[in-house]
């Protein structure tokens, strides 16, 4: 009995690890046409970042973003960029007012990123909670 | 007999189980970013990479707003009058129109008003900050033509965002406001990024054209053009988190100058910088170094400035500012430290971070006081000009 326990053990261990989103309280989501399954924190940072501007098929990238208080963005921020989401907003006020660029697109709720990024080949973006099946989760290491 | 089944039954189970998801995460385990992995969906379409931007990203409007209550407690310096002033404020518009995700273009309106200063003369109500076209090219070159932000040093391209400054200005001595100082340029910028993806990179800018600058010393105030301006901006991106150096420098011939007798003169500049930006803290400092030829004058400033977060949203903020001036040459030469100095401290609460309220004491002295017209001299001060300034910030 007890070999039989560690080995569900063993093999429950192998598996832990689930396809697609980091457990941190958001999943990262991409068009079912993409055909990337997992990615960089450093990428994924870089994308919202517009350090990066196109997949390595040629696509572009574009990214979305959720309003600055929603929990999925604060979570998203600490984990991705390594900062709070108000260091992140700086970030962006000064590539604006340098005349650099603007930040992503800021979408209200999960219901809205999805819509976006499902009608959108190029698009990389967050939801706070499962998924839906129409969007491809990708997962983050 | 039956529980050596069921146990068979159990492992067979629990093997199943395992293999199969097992199976499911090999297919999604680790592949080089962005590379393609076999397709689930049919062929999907081409969308080019400089495809035009998305129907909400074609046209934006930004726009910074910083509304100041300020106050002398002796000279007036840097129009702040010892009966204090509301007309302290700056504040833009921002239009951006993005072509396609490589062509934009970019216009700014501003105002400035800087209470009791003689420079308000010849500052209009609303003045075209930037109007600029950007092609950027995927070899990490940008080219700007049109009216382009001055891109010298840490702040210029930002020095009037309020929510973005800890102060409610730039540092005076290497920034400037309102005079000796022009925060853009009619002409060429040319940028290129080095090594971006290494922990070391770079980024180089070159820029040249004209602009205006308005003058104002002894009571004298008085606009002065250049057309030949040329300059450079180098910043180095270390791999340590937040820390870049920046060289830059330029040099421009002035027409219609009252600093030398013939309203000709030569200005020659250069800078170093230093900045280390983390969530918590802040460490900043310039050095600059102006030439003027014909006026026989040399202008060295530096500043150090350190930002503390107290908490998310509140933060302390000190900062040393200081400069002196050498005027004549050879055996004529005369010193005068103190050119402008100020110590300042301050406090600001970021409600959120585009709405942002602060409060500063400046120590302040300086030789080129506005409420007498007093011309540069060892023999003349420097003056005291403490102040202080309450203001709020807001930007979209």
């Amino acid at each position: 009995m007890k070999r039989l326990v560690l080995l569900a053990v063993a093999l429950t261990s192998l598996t832990a690890a689930a396809p697609g989103g980091t457990g941190d309280g958001f999943e990262v989501i991409v068009n079912k046409q993409n055909p990337v399954a997992s990615l960089s924190k450093d990428f994924v940072s870089r994308a919202f970042l517009k350090k990066v501007q196109k997949w390595d098929n040629g696509w572009g990238i574009v990214p979305v973003d959720q309003d600055q208080a929603s929990p999925a963005r604060s979570a998203f921020s600490k984990v991705v960029h390594g900062k709070p989401a108000a260091a992140v907003v700086a970030y962006w006020q000064r590539q604006i007012f340098a005349g650099n660029d603007v930040p992503p697109a800021e979408k209200p709720d999960d219901a809205a990123v999805v819509a976006f990024v499902k009608s959108t080949p190029g698009a990389v973006g967050y939801v706070s909670g499962s998924a839906p099946a129409d969007v491809k989760v990708v997962s983050v290491e | 007999m039956q529980v050596s089944r069921c146990r068979r039954v159990v492992l067979a189970s629990l093997l199943a189980l395992g293999m199969a998801r097992a199976g499911v995460a090999q297919e999604a385990s680790p592949v080089p970013e962005g590379a393609p992995q076999q397709p689930e969906a049919p062929a999907a379409p081409a969308q080019p990479a400089d495809a035009p931007p998305a129907p909400e990203q074609r046209l934006v409007i930004h726009g910074y707003f910083s509304q100041a209550y300020a106050n002398s407690e002796d000279h007036q310096l840097i129009g702040v009058p010892d009966d204090g002033t509301f007309d302290y404020r700056r504040m833009a518009l921002l239009f951006r129109g993005n072509l396609t995700s490589k062509d934009s273009l970019v216009v700014q309106l501003a105002q400035r008003r800087l209470g009791d200063s003689p420079t308000m003369a010849l500052e209009p109500d609303v003045k075209v900050d930037w109007t600029f076209y950007e092609h950027r090219f995927s070899t990490g070159t940008s080219v700007r033509v049109g009216r382009i932000p001055n891109p010298l040093g840490i702040y210029s391209e930002i020095r009037y965002v309020g929510t973005l400054l800890p102060f409610y200005r730039a540092p005076y001595n290497f920034y400037q406001e309102g005079s000796f100082t022009s925060e853009n340029v009619d002409g060429l910028r040319v940028t290129q990024a080095i090594a971006a993806n290494r922990p070391w990179n770079a980024e180089i800018s070159v820029f040249g054209g004209g602009f205006s600058m308005i003058e104002s010393y002894a009571g004298q105030v008085n606009e002065a053009h250049t057309n030949n301006a040329l300059g450079g901006q180098l910043w180095v991106n270390t791999p340590v988190d937040g820390l870049r150096l920046g060289l830059g420098g330029d040099f421009f011939d002035t027409k219609n100058t009252i600093l030398s007798s013939s309203g000709q003169d030569q200005w020659k500049t250069w800078i170093a910088s230093f900045d280390l930006s983390r969530t918590r803290f802040r460490l900043r400092s310039e050095y600059s170094e102006i030439h003027i030829k014909q006026a026989e004058f040399v202008d060295k400033a530096f500043y150090v400035y350190g930002g503390l977060n107290l908490t998310d949203k509140l933060v302390a903020h000190a900062q040393y500012d200081d400069s002196k001036a050498i005027l004549g040459k050879g055996e004529a030469t005369v010193e005068l430290p103190q050119f402008y100095r100020d110590t300042t401290l301050g406090l600001s609460y970021a409600f959120r971070p585009s709405i942002v309220a602060k409060t500063e004491y400046h120590f302040a002295k300086g030789r080129l006081i506005e409420d007498e017209a007093v011309p540069l001299g060892p023999s003349q001060g420097p003056f005291k000009g403490n102040y202080y300034i309450l203001s709020l910030s807001a930007s979209f």
